[in-house]
């Protein structure tokens, strides 16, 4: 007798689960290209940064920034990609230092109290997620 | 006037008329009948008067009348002439009668209903519960493998990979989870209504009576026989068939 009311109760059970799962709802993974939640990049600051290239030294503007991983859904190690709008490159950033969430982008050229743009996306395996720009001005 | 010796010769000889008359008769012959009746068990009843079972008989010369009759069977009304010294073999075969031949139709028929009755809802049911719990299997499975991808869309760091997840991955999870629920939905209300169809069967099968077979060749056969009681008087024989259980 047990056994048919558990087969009763079975179908209720599978009644009662959970339904489908709608894939636009997923959107809370910043490495989604579809991540509807807050920008992972938090401009630090950006000063002048004198490097030196054989003989010369070149001075560049450099742009720190951090990736806020409190928003991963779960520990990840990932690259940021680069791109500015304006010329249309595309570089691809490592932690500086090293697995660490900080980044350091040199910007050549250095044009102080203009408001230098790029679009920065997270990335791994050679794919980019959702693009955030994000800007700094060299205040003279 | 006649003479008196000559009248005495005219009643002697009318006396010797009447004499032979008279032996002529009680020497009327008999003959013998063998009767050969399938099947075994058969009866009849002898000129309209006597009932009897036996398969040999001596009966005065001429004709007889003979209704032959067997339980299921039909009557077989048939005459005949009884030959002196003679013996005769009456070999007869009688037919189902048409109420047994549709008794035993009623009765096949209710014999394949409760066959089936008795086993397919039982069948049924056990095919019914094993489709269900084999499809309720599948549908928990899809619903597994739909959380297994919503785990690793939460864990996956490769957008490509996330992509790959939403677009394809998970519209194929959702539909395998909507056929599998929807064969869990259906063969669960199959298992519930051949269950309740059990259930059903068993009440109908409690109160289903076996048909009775009510011969009424027996009841007009045992009408046939007359029993004289003499001075013209007699008694028609009736037999009542009441069924015991």
């Amino acid at each position: 007798m047990k056994g048919w009311k558990l087969l009763a109760i079975l179908p209720l059970l599978a009644a009662c689960g959970k339904g489908e799962l709608d894939g636009t709802e997923l959107t809370d993974n910043p490495f989604d290209p579809d991540y509807q939640g807050p920008s992972v990049f938090v401009a630090d600051s950006t000063y002048l940064q004198a490097v030196p290239i054989g003989a010369d030294i070149v001075i560049y503007q450099a742009m720190a920034f951090h990736v806020r991983e409190d928003l991963f859904t779960s520990p990840a190690a990932y690259s940021v990609q680069l791109r500015d709008p304006v010329t249309g490159q595309v570089s691809v950033l490592e932690p500086n230092p090293p697995n660490s969430s900080r980044f350091a982008y040199l910007i050549g050229a250095p044009q102080p109290n203009v408001a230098r743009c790029f679009d920065l996306s997270l990335y791994n395996n050679l794919s980019a997620a959702r693009a955030d720009g994000l800007c700094v001005t060299l205040q003279q | 006037m006649w003479p008196r010796r000559i009248v005495r010769l005219f009643v002697i000889g009318l006396f010797a008329v009447i004499h032979g008359q008279m032996s002529t008769c009680v020497s009327q012959s008999t003959g013998t009948v063998r009767i050969f009746c399938e099947p075994g068990g058969s009866s009849y009843v002898l000129d309209g008067q006597h009932r009897m079972a036996d398969r040999e008989l001596t009966l005065m010369e001429g004709p007889h009348r003979f209704v032959f009759w067997a339980p299921e069977r039909r009557m077989l009304d048939t005459t005949l002439m009884v030959l002196p010294n003679t013996t005769r073999e009456l070999r007869v075969q009688l037919r189902y009668s048409q109420e047994y031949i549709a008794f035993r139709h009623r009765a096949d028929n209710f014999t394949r209903n409760t066959r089936w009755l008795r086993y397919g809802p039982p069948v049924l049911a056990l095919g019914s519960a094993a489709w269900a719990g084999v499809s309720i299997k599948h549908a928990i499975d899809a619903r597994k493998d739909l959380d297994a991808l919503a785990d690793a869309y939460t864990d996956s760091s490769y957008p490509a990979g996330i992509r790959d997840i939403k677009q394809e991955k998970l519209p194929a999870a959702n539909k395998e989870l909507r056929d599998a629920r929807t064969m869990a939905y259906v063969s669960s209300g199959v298992f519930v209504a051949s269950a309740a169809a059990v259930w059903y069967t068993r009440r109908v099968l409690k109160h289903r009576a076996l048909p009775v077979f009510e011969d009424k060749e027996k009841a007009r056969f045992e009408g046939l026989a007359w029993v004289p009681m003499g001075a013209g008087e007699g008694v028609w024989m009736a037999g009542l068939t009441i069924p015991l259980r």
